[in-house]
């Protein structure tokens, strides 16, 4: 690919919940963002310092996965869906404004179960890039932090959002390999099916 | 071998019990076996949340001559050695935990709704039986290295007094646990017998050539 400038173009945000989620079972448009959506990979690492290289001075780097951040200011979005990942990010929340039972893990009631099953709460987040041809899904996603901050007045809300990619995994051991292969996102064209690995 | 960092990588535990364990006296429901090799089984035991320790003991007793005064040996002896391993457990299976702690307490029934139900005191870990027959309380402590391909086996390992720690709350509950090794040796030779069995024969036990660890994962 040559040099060019970098133009996503109209990002529609889509979104998929687990499978019996009763807003968002499948796959549905979400919103379109006021301004540029904003995606942040986190690298986790370890420096490897040897005394003969000098303390701060790392020799070599060992990496432990990543994770994404991505902040998204709704303006033109689907309320029931936001209302609804909103719900998602208290695992065990019957409806928006509830509570789950505390130390509930987000992928199942205790074992882990495979994402977008049926009891967990991730979301998949599809970014749209009809411009550049170079779109981000994100598998397994959550409202984070400070995830939602809503203004309410006569003007239009925009809703700040921000969601927490990870590559979740049932069996951390992974046969051997551990966290060898999974996903924390993928850059396939959406045909209208976020991809799922 | 040239120097180099040491990654041990993913390091799953896996342990083997004696066959007394397998016979199906002792069920381990929802629990999967690795393998089945002579009748003796593998379990996953877990994955920990930090680094599997591993903490050999030297014992040593120093020898005293007067020439060399109170404080310095002339000699020193060496008495063999122990090894503990230290894990906190955070992915794991319960059944095969509860059956490593009934192994601990003589072989009592490891089953969770039965609890700690003991036997009686005194009970010998090894009781005269090889290393993963049926009877012998130890078991075969397997630390998997998938990265630097080192893996670790203690074949004579027991859950001794502390830390066995087992936090109950809302958050998960990280198990953290010390195995400890030894150098155990059978004190009876077996045969088979045409008509009688198996035949012990009474031996001495001796140290040389016991085994405290070596790099086979059992199968």
């Amino acid at each position: 690919m040559a040099r060019s400038f970098y133009i996503n173009g109209e990002s529609m945000v889509n979104i998929q919940g687990p499978s019996d989620s009763p807003v968002i079972p499948v796959q549905t448009q979400f919103g379109l963002a006021a301004d540029a959506i904003r995606v942040t990979i986190i690298k986790h690492s370890k420096k490897l310092i040897v005394d003969a290289y000098g303390q701060d001075n790392p020799v070599d780097e060992q990496v432990f996965g990543a994770e994404a951040i991505i902040d998204i200011n709704f303006i033109h979005f689907d309320a029931a869906i936001l209302a609804e990942c909103i719900r998602l990010m208290l695992p065990g929340a019957v409806t928006e404004g509830l509570l789950g039972r505390a130390g509930r893990p987000r992928g199942g009631p205790i074992s882990g179960l495979s994402a977008l099953g049926t009891g967990t709460h991730f979301v998949a987040l599809n970014i749209t890039s009809p411009v550049m041809g170079l779109p981000y899904t994100f598998p397994y996603c959550y409202l984070d932090e400070q995830p939602v901050t809503i203004p309410l007045g006569t003007e239009k809300s925009i809703v700040q959002t921000r969601f927490r990619a990870i590559a979740y995994t049932v069996d951390p051991w992974g046969g051997s390999v551990g966290s060898l292969g999974s996903t924390l996102y993928t850059r396939t064209a959406w045909n209208g099916v976020i991809q799922l690995p | 071998m040239s120097r180099s960092f040491h990654i041990n990588g993913e390091s799953l535990v896996r342990v083997k019990f004696g066959l007394h364990l397998i016979s199906g006296a002792i069920p381990f429901s929802g629990s999967a076996p690795i393998s089945l090799a002579s009748g003796c089984t593998v379990y996953e035991l877990g994955l920990a949340e930090e680094a599997v320790t591993i903490v050999p003991h030297f014992r040593h007793q120093d020898v005293h001559a007067d020439d060399f005064g109170p404080h310095i040996p002339a000699e020193v002896l060496a008495q063999l050695s122990d090894c503990t391993i230290h894990m906190k457990l955070i992915h794991y299976d319960r059944n095969v935990l509860d059956a490593c702690m009934g192994e601990a307490l003589g072989g009592t029934s490891p089953n969770t709704p039965a609890g700690a139900v003991l036997g009686p005191t005194n009970q010998p870990l090894g009781a005269g039986h090889t290393l993963g027959s049926s009877g012998c309380h130890y078991v075969s402590l397997n630390i998997l290295s998938p990265v630097e391909n080192v893996p670790w086996r203690f074949p004579a390992s027991y859950l001794p007094a502390l830390p066995l720690e087992m936090p109950l709350g809302t958050e998960k509950t990280v198990v953290d646990l010390v195995f400890r090794a030894i150098p155990y040796v059978s004190p009876y030779s077996t045969y088979q017998s045409q008509g009688r069995g198996t035949i012990f024969i009474p031996q001495e036990i001796a140290s040389s050539g016991a085994r405290l660890w070596d790099h086979t994962l059992d199968t």
